[in-house]
């Protein structure tokens, strides 16, 4: 589904006595349909420039990027738009909800702006809603819902368009370990009922233990972690 | 002191450093305010106070005058047996006569004062000054100021066609005045001559218009009873000062109108400036958060945000000052047509330090209010916020806390109250206009808050995800939703109340010209514009002889019109030839019938006057009443109240031969000639023009034209205000693209979530046009609503106060346009948001390393 071939990515240096900093060095993995892949590693390891490669957010000085086959660097503006829009799920630790909608507004919003009818995008906002157990708290504006309870919502958001490629940014950063876990029971759970594939970004071991591929980062490149395969099997 | 002083400069300039735009915008927004007031104050002061340097130029010392009522003058033979009279230190007589100078590269209508060595006594800068120019060229012919001769391209020695009566004479100029000798006076149309040499152009010999006289110390009042006594029943006997007073009476209107818009300037200023502070209020909550956690004494924060507003005040008002003064030189330079006309007023600009005083302190208010208004509210979040962490409240933030219900309460209270006691007390106008300004201001949070609801439901129904983002954007940001929606209110408020009165004046001016120019085809009379009023006398015999010898002529009627100071006011007198049927222009016509009035009119003795001046006299129809006129008082009888045909001091409708009588002449001011059915008017004219008897300074016109000269002068009044409306649409423009610009960049981040989660830019420019065109759009709707209410009252106020027939029209196409203009804007704001956020790279969509 998601595949990256020695790719590279390197930030100018600020000035000419520091060296240009090598964020991403010939990285090459694949994620699989419904595989929870987490990216673990330290701050400044990479791993976030690895995420924007993968949502095309950065091109790659060398190397592809590939989404079910198509080089991202090859898209047009249009199809990287359905990309982002359709085939992409994102989840943040700061869950990002828009303050001034309510929770079923912020999970309708990707749908109205892939244009779907507004009626379609309500059924389904409930639907995905209704299955992270919070329809409840869906004429709720992000400040009256808690924080575990904004990330479930944020998870909805993620889904509700039915993506392929769900990528997550520490998402119980912000979250106690048990609001965490549920948030992660969730993750960990529905992308792949869905058959969506989960790439979690964490420096949290006991975070990066849901996934059931865990790959290490540091300095830019991967290393295979001994937390490989220790959940959910993969059906691929 | 200078510890505390040293503490508040470092704050200041970490403000500036951490939000250098928010400053500048504030400090933008209250020198736009401060530029209006200032410029509005300038253009009204200088229209007095060049006329008043005209004056005292002329007059020096002298404190009384005798004045003639009519442009022939008097016998200068009064000026020997005044100078005899108890009390008197020195005379000066002074024939006044308005020309038109024409020179080889222009022409420029002046007033000439023909003076003797009489004047120099009397030490007036002006007269001295022109003295002395035609004693050193040993001529003495004409002299004018440098900046004239300047206009029409002639220096001494060049021979100056000088239109005057209806005749072209040809004088040489003598000598110019330097700008340097007179200062800002040599703007003045004003040129001088010797007295017998004004009186041979004019045709007036030993008449002269005006006796300047000043009284030994302590006996002036004596002296004026004495004068009035001797003098008194066929001369004006009154302080050099009375004109003045007369021109005040004149521009009265647009005097009060100009307050009104001076402290509207200033509110708008006020709200460009809290527009601006409230960009960074989330940041500056932040910092006095952090203050009040450290432990900052209570009192430095107090002082450090009046320090702020302080520094505001200052560099807003000084930036104002700059900007107005431009703003002054070029959109209110010229005097309005309908002033001119009646009265020698120089285009001089007149900077009392009154004027600056006043903006200078409109700016502090400005900005002290605009600047502390938000303070007072961080500081209040900032203890809500943290309570915990602040533990305690600014006692004067609670003290000042109202919910939006009572300010609501309040704002529609002073609307209706401000509404209701103009249309029952017109006089109030001007203070109701800006309490209704205020009132709508103080009720705007609400109808913000409303209005987002209303926006809400029906983006919940609408499958346009730019629509729903762009009403959350707004209810996420109250201050500035109501910011947005308070400048629209009140530049397009302004831009209708302002357009549609004008609008309405010149429809007045119009339709008057129209019937008091319907009973001719066409209209002969000396000079341009500047005559728009007719009341230059010139010999019309030998030119009616010939014209009604024509075959294309029916008839040649001579009209016979002059201005004539009552107490207070200068009126317009129309002596109407008898034979004109509709001897009242049946628009002007306020009460009486019109069948009646005419025909009292056309058999004598009877008159027709303004209804603001039968109303000070208490007078009805039929009543007899007095007029002051130059065979002495004349009684006469009221046949009708009319309107002021576009003078607003008022007029008077008579017979033409009764003021023929009355202003003892063998001259006429205009010929009214009416053609055979079927002939051409532009052929007719061509033909008129040619058998004027040669060296003739008239001017033939056909009804169309002089319809267009006297609708142009006569619908100038409160047009310089329309220049004034499109200043404060600029700076509302700037300042909604300001906001919209910082309001991109403080929701940057969240703006890049958007983008990275599929927002097109297609979507993210409709998103900015919904955010900004909502309620820009809607608060211009309200403004246009209250504009259109403030252009009824403004109309009323102009009716009453003034007796124009002034009537309302609403001003519906200007409120469209003001409503396509902020639609305009939303448009631009989201094509500038789209450059804005190009030039983005979106944030990533995982938080940084």
């Amino acid at each position: 589904m998601l595949e990256l071939e020695r790719a590279r990515k390197h930030y100018d240096s600020p000035s000419e006595d520091v060296d240009a900093i090598q964020a991403v060095h010939d990285v090459s993995m694949i994620v699989r349909a419904r595989e929870f892949v987490a990216i673990f590693g330290p701050s400044g390891s990479g791993k976030t420039t690895l995420l924007k490669l993968a949502a095309g957010l950065l091109r790659a000085d060398s190397g592809f990027v590939r989404f079910q086959g198509r080089d991202l660097a090859t898209l047009s503006k249009a199809d990287m738009l359905a990309y982002r829009r359709i085939e992409l799920g994102f989840v943040r630790q700061n869950f990002d909800l828009d303050e001034g909608l309510t929770a079923e507004e912020n999970v309708e919003l990707p749908l109205l702006l892939s244009g779907v009818h507004h009626r379609k995008a309500r059924e389904r906002a409930l639907a995905a809603l209704d299955e992270i157990g919070l329809v409840s708290r869906a004429g709720h504006t992000p400040e009256k819902l808690s924080g575990g309870e904004q990330q479930r919502v944020a998870i909805a958001r993620a889904l509700v368009v039915e993506p392929k490629l769900i990528l997550a940014d520490e998402p119980t950063g912000n979250l106690d370990s048990e609001t965490g876990d549920t948030v992660l029971d969730l993750l960990s759970a529905l992308p792949r009922q869905r058959g969506a594939a989960t790439v979690l970004v964490t420096h949290d071991r006991r975070v990066a233990g849901y996934a059931n591929r865990v790959v290490e980062m540091r300095d830019g490149k991967l290393t295979e972690s001994d937390l490989v395969e220790s959940q959910t099997s993969i059906d691929e | 002191m200078i510890g505390r002083l040293r503490t508040l400069l470092r704050f200041y300039r970490r403000h500036l450093r951490v939000q250098p735009l928010r400053e500048l915008m504030a400090i933008a927004g209250v020198a736009a305010g401060v530029a209006l007031l200032f410029a509005v104050q300038v253009s009204h002061h200088s229209i007095t106070g060049s006329y008043e340097e005209i004056v005292h130029g002329v007059a020096g010392r002298a404190t009384l005058e005798l004045a003639s009522r009519g442009p022939e003058g008097f016998d200068e033979s009064v000026a020997e047996e005044a100078e005899h009279m108890t009390g008197v230190r020195a005379t000066a007589p002074i024939l006044a006569q308005p020309i038109v100078a024409v020179g080889p590269s222009g022409r420029r209508a002046l007033t000439l004062v023909g003076a003797t060595e009489q004047i120099t006594p009397l030490g007036g800068k002006l007269s001295l000054q022109f003295q002395r120019a035609g004693e050193v060229s040993r001529i003495g012919l004409l002299v004018l100021t440098e900046p004239t001769a300047h206009a029409i391209g002639a220096r001494p020695g060049t021979v100056i066609a000088v239109l005057v009566g209806g005749r072209t004479a040809h004088l040489t100029l003598d000598a110019t005045v330097p700008s340097d000798k007179i200062g800002a006076v040599a703007e003045s149309p004003i040129a001088a001559a010797p007295l017998p040499i004004v009186q041979s152009l004019a045709q007036l010999p030993g008449q002269v218009t005006r006796l300047l006289i000043e009284p030994l110390p302590g006996r002036e009042a004596a002296l004026r009873r004495a004068l009035t006594d001797r003098f008194g029943a066929r001369l004006n006997v009154r302080s050099v000062n009375a004109e003045a007073r007369l021109l005040g009476n004149a521009a009265g209107p647009e005097k009060q109108v100009t307050l009104l818009f001076s402290v509207i300037a200033l509110v708008a200023g006020l709200i460009l400036a809290y527009n601006a502070l409230l960009l960074a209020s989330d940041e500056r909550r932040r910092f006095i958060a952090k203050l009040i956690e450290i432990g900052t004494p209570e009192s430095t924060i107090v002082a450090s945000l009046i320090f702020d507003a302080f520094v505001l005040g200052l560099a807003g008002s000084a930036l104002g000052l700059i900007a107005g003064d431009v703003v002054s030189l070029v959109a209110f330079r010229a005097v309005p047509g309908y002033i001119a006309a009646a009265f020698t007023l120089g285009s001089q600009r007149v900077v009392g330090p009154g004027t600056v005083l006043i903006a200078l302190a409109g700016g502090m208010v400005a900005a002290f209010a605009a600047a502390l208004l938000p303070a007072l509210a961080i500081l209040r979040a900032s203890a809500t916020a943290e309570p915990e962490a602040v533990g305690r409240t600014l006692s004067l933030t609670r003290k000042l806390r109202l919910s939006d219900g009572v300010v609501l309460a309040c704002g529609a209270v002073l609307v209706c109250v401000s509404v209701a006691v103009s249309a029952l007390e017109p006089a109030t106008t001007v203070v109701a206009l800006v309490g209704l300004a205020v009132g709508l201001v103080l009720c705007l949070p609400m109808v913000a808050r409303y209005l987002l609801k209303l926006a809400r439901a029906a983006s919940s129904h609408s499958s346009d995800a730019s629509a729903r983002l762009s009403v959350a954007a707004l209810r996420g940001s109250p201050t500035r939703s109501v910011a947005l929606l308070a400048t629209g209110t009140i530049a397009a408020f302004l831009m209708v109340l302002i357009g549609g009165a004008v609008a309405d004046v010149q429809r007045a001016a119009r339709t008057g010209a129209t019937d008091l120019l319907s009973s001719a085809s066409l209209w002969i009379k000396p000079g341009g514009p500047e005559n728009v009023y007719t009341t230059e006398p010139f010999a019309y015999v030998e030119t009616q002889r010939r014209l009604e010898r024509l075959g294309v002529v029916s008839s040649v009627l001579p009209w016979r019109d002059s201005f004539l100071d009552l107490t207070g006011r200068r009126v317009w007198v129309l002596g109407v030839p008898p034979q004109i049927p509709a001897q009242i222009a049946p628009s002007q016509l306020v009460e009486g019938s019109l069948s009646t009035a005419d025909r009292d009119l056309r058999e004598g003795g009877w008159a027709a006057i303004s209804q603001t001046i039968a109303r000070e006299d208490h007078l009805h129809l039929g009543e007899r009443f007095t007029i002051p006129t130059p065979t002495g008082s004349t009684n006469l009888r009221l046949a009708a109240t009319i309107a002021n045909y576009g003078w607003l001091s008022g007029a008077i409708v008579m017979n033409g031969e009764d003021h023929a009588r009355l202003w003892p002449s063998a001259t006429a001011t205009q010929l009214s000639v009416a053609l055979k059915s079927g002939v051409s008017i532009e052929q007719s004219k061509g033909v008129v023009e040619r058998v004027l008897p040669g060296g003739s300074a008239l001017t033939v016109q056909t009804a169309d034209e002089r319809r267009s000269e006297v609708s142009a002068v006569l619908g100038s009044t409160l047009s310089r205000l329309s220049a004034t409306t499109i200043v404060v649409l600029v700076v509302s423009v700037f300042s909604v693209i300001a906001l919209m610009v910082a309001a991109i960049r403080q929701r940057k981040a969240r703006i890049d979530s958007l983008i990275e989660r599929g927002l097109s830019f297609g979507q993210f420019a409709r998103l900015i046009f919904y955010e900004s065109g909502l309620v820009l759009v809607s608060g211009c709707l309200i403004g246009v609503i209250a504009g259109l209410v403030g252009q009824d009252l403004i109309d009323g106020w102009l009716h009453q106060t003034t007796g124009a027939s002034v009537h309302f029209a609403p001003a519906w196409q200007l409120g469209l346009r003001t409503l396509a203009i902020a639609a305009g804007i939303a448009v631009l704001s989201s094509m500038i948001a789209v450059t804005q956020i190009a030039g983005f790279k979106p944030r990533s969509v995982v938080s940084a390393e």
